[in-house]
């Protein structure tokens, strides 16, 4: 392995938020975007790989849904920059960052880990904050707690946490009107104060609307299938936001 | 490694010794390993045209019975059904690749798991073990077995992604650096218009087959990647002819070639570089000095000056007076100077000589041999005349791609005297400062600093418009270097 260090990417959400399947997306079932870089995700373990892959099934109808057993210990995902371009020089891939989920069995991220990102994505269940208000007022409270917790730079005068933030609404598949909506109008809606606590504490921050699985879930036998072969949405925009901005700093 | 051998009819010739590149042979069970040593065995009994045949000459009797057996299924494919004696453990042979009856290559295959029993759980103990070996390894050969359906099944994408991890893992590696080939095997069984597009666009036929995710793993984990369609039988009955065995191992053997050709491009680059950083670091006190010598030019110039000054006295910059005989004006003239008629005529005319044919640094020898007075006429002649070769021959030295040390010691040395000897404040120091400085510098001799600066100084200060010019320009050489000075 490299000695050196990589750019690391922290993956943090309060339960249910949708962090394993985001990530099974990743791994398992990402889709080329025309006219957009591609990325491969790789875990980098097999415990991890195993975790994921037990995540969905195949289901006569497509994939269903497993509920996620018990993560490894510090799981570790890479993010691949890829080229469908061969050429006899240019290496064809090259490891850009690294994906850090903060697990409740691995614990919260450490402030070193956070001091050493370069970017964090936030992940917040906006099918479930929209079902339940109880949850949505959990999830907003968690979510203006993380953001207090983000390391700030020494002496710079509010908004003072400078590490890039992509706030992500996960399950956004749920909603009919998903494509339409405006991200951050959509965040704004679970309450005022996720905007505010994002404006008051961060420099750099921008809101992403991702789904997993491309499609809500039907209901088969008691069991989630995903009709089809999932199709996730938006799941590498925050990442591809994250390196930009991080590559702008290292360049200013 | 690769060894390149030419085997005339005359018998073995020369063995032009290379690194001897290993490949890794590496797939599930029934991926088709076995199918090309079995090619690779099959391909040993043609004479004619290119290709790599399996070298069992020293082999183990189970690999040799394992290659032999892989054979005959290979020819009896569809006709009756031959048991592959696979051996247990992994095992290398070398191939060799023949031009007609020349070999022009040799590399080895080391078939990891000939049995495919590791693939079913690659994290295991033993797979790991086996895997690391892919940190070594100049080539990985992967077989994949191209699925008759079309698509490959989410189960079988997921030993894919294992067997991947695995191997970046057993050889701590988060990319693997060495070429491979991801073969998509046993493809004559496909459909003929199935396998004429595995043939013409492996890539996007296994992008297809795995989907976008799992490509993405390989071209991940690989890359150096390359993708092949494979048919280690063939399409012709009772017969085993390959098809893309011969090219995709000469894939391998051109991108070892490719990358001997860059390393020694870049070791080549970076002995350029180097000298042009020498020489880079040189040039500027080379011109520095170059037009200074011409200005000084040959001997008699600095004498000259002297020698038609008014006074036969002046003042020493300490104050001191001193009485100098006059000596005869001295003509400017290309030629070096005679001195006066006391000199010893052989000593300073051969330097002189010696000089006027462009061997500034024998002048400097001759010059500096002499014995004479410090007081005499003729010193001050002999001064200028080291000036002269000392500038010359500095400018000489510091052109040239390997300057000679010694040669710019010799020009201190021979300075360092006449300076010594010379009167504080008299123009001569000018020429012999400006000639020192410009060896310490352009040489990195390690001078003492403060020596260098006074010479600088002392040619800022006496020397003419065009050697104080020159002192300006080995002053910012000395600041823009990074010379180290006492």
């Amino acid at each position: 392995m490299h000695n050196e260090r990589r750019r690391s990417i922290i993956l943090w959400g309060p339960p249910g938020s949708g962090k394993s399947l985001y990530l099974t997306s990743l791994v398992m079932w990402l889709t080329r975007e025309p006219n957009e870089r591609p990325f491969a995700v790789l875990p980098a373990s097999d415990s991890a790989a195993r975790w994921l892959a037990s995540r969905s099934i195949p289901h006569a109808e497509g994939a269903a849904l497993v509920e996620p057993c018990c993560a490894p210990t510090e799981p570790l995902f890479r993010i691949y920059s890829i080229t469908d371009t061969a050429t006899a020089a240019a290496p064809r891939s090259e490891l850009v960052a690294e994906l850090v989920p903060s697990e409740a069995a691995a614990g919260e991220p450490s402030p070193t880990k956070l001091a050493e990102a370069v970017g964090v994505i936030l992940l917040l269940p906006a099918a479930s904050m929209a079902a339940s208000a109880e949850a949505r007022d959990a999830c907003v409270s968690w979510f203006t707690t993380t953001l207090a917790r983000l390391p700030e730079q020494i002496g710079a005068a509010p908004p003072a946490v400078a590490l890039p933030v992509a706030v992500c609404l996960t399950q956004t598949d749920e909603a009919p009107d998903a494509v339409r909506r405006d991200a951050t109008q959509w965040l704004e809606s679970f309450g005022s104060e996720t905007m505010r606590a994002l404006r008051a504490h961060c420099a750099c921050f921008s809101v992403f609307k991702v789904s997993a699985t491309g499609r809500a879930p039907r209901r088969r036998d008691g069991v989630e299938v995903v009709v089809g072969t999932p199709e996730p949405r938006g799941v590498l925009a925050p990442i591809r936001w994250i390196l930009d901005e991080a590559s702008a700093e290292v360049a200013a | 490694m690769i060894r390149l051998t030419s085997r005339g009819a005359r018998g073995p010739s020369a063995t032009i010794e290379e690194k001897r590149r290993s490949i890794l042979l590496w797939g599930a069970a029934g991926s088709g390993k076995s199918g090309v040593i079995g090619a690779l065995r099959s391909e040993g009994i043609k004479t004619v045209g290119e290709r790599w045949t399996i070298d069992l000459a020293d082999a183990a009797p189970d690999v040799v019975a394992y290659a032999d057996t892989a054979s005959l299924a290979l020819r009896l494919r569809d006709v009756k059904e031959t048991a592959i004696r696979r051996p247990e453990r992994a095992f290398t042979a070398p191939v060799k690749r023949y031009a007609g009856r020349t070999i022009t290559a040799v590399a080895d295959v080391t078939v990891l798991d000939p049995r495919g029993e590791l693939a079913d759980d690659p994290a295991s103990a033993s797979a790991r073990r086996a895997l690391s070996a892919a940190r070594t390894a100049d080539g990985i050969l992967w077989v994949i077995e191209a699925p008759a359906t079309g698509v490959v099944s989410p189960a079988h994408r997921f030993a894919v992604l294992r067997q991947v991890i695995a191997m970046l893992d057993a050889a701590s590696m988060t990319a693997v650096s060495v070429p491979v080939i991801i073969a998509l095997s046993k493809i004559d069984r496909l459909p003929r218009a199935d396998m004429q597009r595995l043939i013409d666009a492996p890539e996007i036929a296994l992008r297809g087959l795995l989907g976008d995710a799992a490509f993405g793993w390989l071209l991940a984990a690989f890359p150096r990647l390359r993708c092949v369609g494979l048919t280690s039988a063939g399409t012709v009955r009772n017969v085993a002819r390959p098809v893309g065995l011969t090219a995709m191992l000469d894939w391998f053997a051109d991108e070892w070639r490719r990358e001997e050709q860059a390393a020694d491009t870049a070791r080549t680059r970076a002995r350029r570089s180097a000298r042009v950083a020498r020489m880079r670091r040189r040039a500027p006190v080379a011109a520095a000095i170059a037009a200074g010598a011409a200005i000084v030019g040959f001997a008699g110039v600095a004498a000259a000056r002297l020698l038609t000054q008014n006074t036969p006295t002046w003042t020493t910059s300490a104050g001191a007076v001193v009485t100098q005989a006059s000596a005869k004006p001295v003509e400017h003239s290309s030629a070096p100077a005679v001195a006066a008629h006391s000199m010893p005529p052989l000593s300073v005319a051969t330097a002189a000589a010696a000089l006027e044919h462009g061997d500034a640094i024998g002048a400097l020898h001759q010059l500096g041999s002499l014995r004479l007075s410090d007081s005499s006429s003729q010193r001050f002649v002999v001064d200028s005349l080291i000036a002269a070769a000392a500038l010359r021959g500095a400018e000489e030295i510091l052109s040239s791609p390997t300057p000679s040390p010694t040669a710019l010691q010799t020009i201190v040395a021979t300075t360092s005297v006449a300076i010594a000897r010379a009167h504080p404040g008299t123009p001569m120091l000018a020429p012999l400062s400006l000639a020192r400085a410009a060896a310490c510098i352009g040489g990195q001799l390690n001078c003492p600093a403060e020596e260098v600066r006074e010479d600088l100084a002392w040619a800022l200060l006496l020397g003419n418009a065009a050697e104080q010019d020159q002192a300006r320009r080995l002053r910012a050489a000395l600041v823009g270097d990074s010379v180290q000075m006492r």
